[in-house]
């Protein structure tokens, strides 16, 4: 505390200065007068009391100064006029100066943008009530599960929602598609957020024969309703289904997913057993209860397990349920991108460090420099620790200046990150620069001077060669040269392992462009076809629908094949069944074989170029009611019949009796991601549409199209708007485009860490430049005498930059060395590529060391040229 | 100059702390207990009076507040803070033992 009460007075002192001044004035008159008064009252004459009572003072200006000095300000002066001259001297040293606030503001301005989105995404509060009490029931995933536990939970209020689905609605033209969420009824209330207009849901909404309301998104009610209140009672159509508007949330409130438009209540029909029962996707949240601990909030959801398990219509496996949990919300939210998020810290953080050598370099070489200045000034009394706090203060003026430019420069950087980041990072929209940000800016600045300005200031301090011995003449000697190694090698070491981080992700980017996908991406466009109601719930008006929609396409100019799928390739949802497959029985109690599904229609392998291995592909007579077929791909057809034939093998879904043909074998398709099915699947089967075990809610069109296919994807919702009024159409993109965006989130990872790297391996060479040309400099006489005596030129260019080269090799591999142990942390990112991959650790020495080569080759070339006769007279 | 030769460094703090002890006093009626205590033997320069006041209030050990005197005049009465008192319990100690040192010293030569 005794601390902040000097402060206040510093402050006091410096900011009220006159007013401290006056009281002080104030305070020495009345001292006077009072003893002048007790002299006169002692019989002294008035005048002669006057004089001696002055007398007793001394000297009232002396006196001043050194209660100045006793309250601190003098400290404060000193720093004042130390910053004027401080400024001075950057002012002057323009090339110095720049360069320091370049070097400065690249580094703090990424580590401001990359740590506002740090925070925004990871750090900051959920925006909802008491963020801090709402945890995720992990494997509540069941609706009836969640029902039992939302009714008899005491230590926890249960809600939860089905997670994003799209419906169509009445568009301008034709329907459209809209993303909204199905929640239960006490949703909003969990959450502890109010509508801002309206009202949420009543209670029991979510029961059958209860009113079907919807709350909208504040965002779609300004797009769709023009923010005007009249739009609550109105009715808003859903799938044919009208929905009253009952409520509209505030701004920012977007859970479950930023694209939310809307909320409506799940169904919960205990009756509707499959429903209730069958079917997984509920995502189950929890607010425990005033002074509950989560402990005893996870007691009493797991002590619900086995009961639940109990009224179940079937009999549940014994292990069903052993993963229910409870986790701290935010951490389930963001854990899909925490490694990514601290990664890209990191990665500026050794962008920072970098920076901040480079200018401590730049700073002991300026202190060399000015060596004349502070040794004169030394002699004029000054004592080392008053030049290292002048040092120390130009340093952080620097900083501050550096800190205000790199803010500036945060806010193009965050824009840029926005740009860059995959769109699917959680709250990236909240992402700005605010207040904590701006305070982090500060202290990073702050932090950053103290850094490199103490380094400079503490050898300034303990600076023999500041003792004017040698007419000023000392240089720096053998400790100038171990600061500039030391500082070589630091660069080095954390610029190798930026590098390192850099080549593995791109090494890893590189070998997903380079998986080949399995069908041909050009010339394909596709779109989402989502017929409604009427038609989804039948497989034969959906069949039919497609032949109508194809008979449509397939007469636009240059259109060559049309094809549907349930899911496009590439696309990360789970499409997949449970079977059994003949020849390779499971025991009963075994968990089955679960195998990836695509339904598609005939055309599907011509239209996306897939290749057929063996057998046939499926035909029009492959329809309901005639005998099921499938496809299986080659990888499958390896696992369960190495060395047979599978053609003529059966499969069948566990819970039919009806087998399945294989009738051919294709080639392996990455249907789920780049890098291939999740690791859980058994194999990969297609099925023919019409014969579909699930039923599709939305097909996607595929359609091979000759010449630019930008008029047809113009013309695509008009050509089905055509035959099929209720269908909404939306998703339309080229093919290519799908897969490029199943590889966006590493690139744009790979390309951000590249980029800091390339920007780290710029500001290295920028300081291993420095500090070989700072050592020309302090050779000059040196190498002089050496030329004189018949040196050759490549043994001075090696007396030069060679010993760079070996702190340099040296740093390098002690960041090799960290690297090696760090990239365990990014395993996880890494796609075909060992994460100790010999490229990604061999490279950076090299390629530093040719850096380190070009930047020397200026210092080298400065130093062969030195004139030996007028370096020695100089000298 | 206004260093009173007397007075060992960092005494005068010492009996100012122990002057305040007693009550709030301005500077002027400090100076003058001071000379009356000692028998006029410490003539403390009331010039060096007020940078040690200054002093001790930057460190928090006495307080200075402006009141109204009794002619009538703005003057600035200083207090002991409880941070003082610990400090004249510490800096009493500390002389009684040097100069129980010291005069040890004394009388064993």
């Amino acid at each position: 505390m005794r601390w902040i009460h000097k402060l206040h007075l510093m402050l006091r002192a410096a900011w009220r200065r006159p007013q401290v001044e006056r009281e002080m004035e104030a305070e020495l008159a009345a001292h006077l007068e009072s003893e002048t008064r007790d002299l006169i009252d002692r019989g002294v004459p008035a005048g002669e009391a006057r004089h001696r009572a002055a007398a007793t003072m001394g000297r009232l200006d002396l006196i001043k100064e050194e209660c100045r000095d006793a309250r601190g300000l003098a400290a404060w002066e000193n720093l004042k006029r130390d910053a004027a001259f401080g400024l001075r001297v950057l002012l002057k040293n323009r090339g110095f100066s720049s360069m320091a606030l370049l070097t400065m503001a690249l580094g703090i301005g990424s580590t401001t943008a990359v740590f506002s989105v740090v925070d925004g995404v990871l750090i900051r509060p959920l925006p909802f009530a008491d963020p801090g009490r709402l945890f995720y029931a992990n494997d509540v995933a069941v609706r009836g599960h969640f029902d039992v536990l939302r009714a008899n939970g005491r230590l926890a209020d249960y809600a939860a929602h089905l997670g994003m689905g799209a419906f169509n609605t009445r568009g301008r033209d034709w329907p459209e598609r809209v993303e909204g969420s199905r929640v239960s009824a006490n949703f909003f209330r969990v959450l502890g957020v109010a509508p801002l207009i309206g009202r949420d849901f009543a209670d029991g909404a979510e029961r059958p024969g209860a009113a079907r309301t919807v709350v909208l998104s504040h965002a779609f009610w300004l797009q769709r309703y023009g923010g005007r209140r009249e739009a609550l009672g109105q009715q808003l159509v859903l799938d044919e289904v009208p929905f009253e508007i009952a409520g509209v949330m505030p701004a920012g409130f977007q859970y479950p997913a930023p694209e939310v438009k809307f909320w409506i209540p799940m169904r919960l029909d205990p009756r509707a057993i499959g429903d209730y029962w069958g079917i997984n996707g509920v995502s189950t949240f929890a607010r425990l209860r005033a002074g509950v601990a989560p402990q005893a909030a996870r007691a009493e959801l797991r002590s619900w397990t086995p009961r639940v398990r109990a009224m179940f219509p079937w009999r549940m496996p014994d292990a069903w349920g052993t993963d229910v949990n409870l986790t701290e919300m935010r951490e389930q939210m963001v854990a899909g991108v925490k490694v990514r998020s601290l990664l890209l810290l990191g990665v500026v953080a050794l962008v920072l460090l970098i920076a901040i050598v480079n200018v401590a370099n730049l700073t002991i070489g300026q202190a060399a420099a000015r060596q004349a200045e502070l040794t004169l000034r030394v002699s004029l009394g000054a004592t080392p620790g008053r030049i290292a706090r002048q040092l120390l203060t130009e340093s952080v003026l620097l900083a501050a200046a550096g800190g205000i430019l790199g803010t500036l420069l945060a806010f193009g950087q965050l824009a840029l990150l926005k740009h860059w980041l995959p769109a699917g990072t959680p709250r990236l929209s909240e992402v700005s620069i605010d207040g904590r940000v701006l305070f982090f800016a500060a202290a990073v600045s702050l932090g950053s001077g103290l850094l490199f300005g103490l380094l400079p200031a503490w050898r300034a301090r303990s600076q023999r060669s500041l003792v004017p011995t040698d007419g000023g003449r000392s240089g720096m000697g053998r400790s100038g040269a171990r600061t500039g190694a030391a500082l070589v090698m630091s660069e080095a070491a954390f610029a190798t392992i930026l590098l390192v981080g850099a080549g593995l992700l791109l090494h890893s980017l590189w070998s997903m462009l380079h998986v080949d996908p399995g069908f041909r991406a050009e010339s394909v466009v596709t779109a989402e076809l989502s017929p409604g109601r009427a038609v989804s719930a039948s497989l034969d008006k959906t069949v039919a629908l497609f032949q109508q929609v194809r008979g449509r396409l397939a007469a636009y100019p240059g259109v060559q094949n049309v094809a549907a799928m349930n899911l496009l390739p590439l696309t990360p949802e789970i499409s997949a069944i449970t079977v059994a497959i003949e020849d390779h029985p499971r025991p009963p109690q075994a968990p089955q074989y679960t195998v990836w599904t695509t339904a598609v229609t005939p055309e599907h392998l011509d239209t996306l170029g897939i290749r057929l291995l063996q057998g046939r592909g499926f035909t029009e007579g492959d329809r309901e009611g005639a005998p099921p077929v499938v496809l299986i791909s080659k990888s499958t057809a390896r696992r369960y019949w190495p060395d047979g034939n599978p053609l003529g093998k059966r499969i069948r879904p566990v819970w039919k009796g009806e087998w399945q043909t294989i009738v051919g074998v294709v080639n392996d398709v990455r249907n789920y991601s780049i890098s291939g099915l999740p690791d859980w699947m058994d194999g990969e089967i297609y099925v023919p549409l019409s014969q579909a075990v699930l039923m599709p809610r939305t097909i996607s069109l595929i359609a091979r199209v000759d010449g630019a296919p930008a008029a047809f994807e113009k013309a695509l919702p008009r050509l089905i708007q055509e035959v099929c009024a209720t269908c909404a159409v939306d998703k339309i993109a080229r093919m290519e485009t799908v897969v490029s965006g199943a590889v966006a989130a590493p690139r744009s990872l790979a390309w951000l860490v590249g980029g800091f790297a390339l920007l780290a391996l710029g500001l290295a060479a920028a300081g291993v430049y420095g500090v070989v040309s700072h050592g020309v400099l302090r050779r000059t006489r040196e190498i002089g005498v050496r030329l004189a005596l018949g040196a050759s030129l490549r043994s001075v260019a090696w007396l030069v930059a060679g010993s760079s080269l070996r702190s340099l090799l040296a740093g390098s591999l002690a960041g090799l060395g960290v690297a090696w142990v760090l990239v365990r942390g990014i395993r996880t990112l890494l796609f075909g590529v060992d994460s100790h991959d010999l490229v990604s650790f061999a490279l950076p020495p090299i390629v530093l060391t040719c850096i380190a080569l070009l930047a020397s080759l200026l210092p080298m070339f400065r130093a062969a040229r030195i004139d030996p006769a007028r370096s020695l007279r100089e000298g | 100059m206004s260093k009173p030769t007397s007075l060992v460094q960092g005494t005068l703090y010492l009996l100012i702390l122990k002057i305040l002890d007693l009550e709030p006093r301005t500077g002027w009626a400090i100076s003058q207990r001071l000379r009356q205590m000692s028998n006029e033997t410490l003539q403390a320069s009331h010039g060096s009076l007020y940078p040690a006041l200054h002093k001790l209030e930057h460190e928090g050990w006495v307080s200075g507040e402006w009141r109204e005197s009794a002619g009538g005049r703005p003057t600035k009465v200083y207090s002991l803070t409880r941070a003082g008192r610990r400090q004249l319990l510490l800096e009493a100690a500390n002389w009684t033992k040097l100069s129980s040192a010291i005069n040890g010293i004394l009388e064993s030569v």
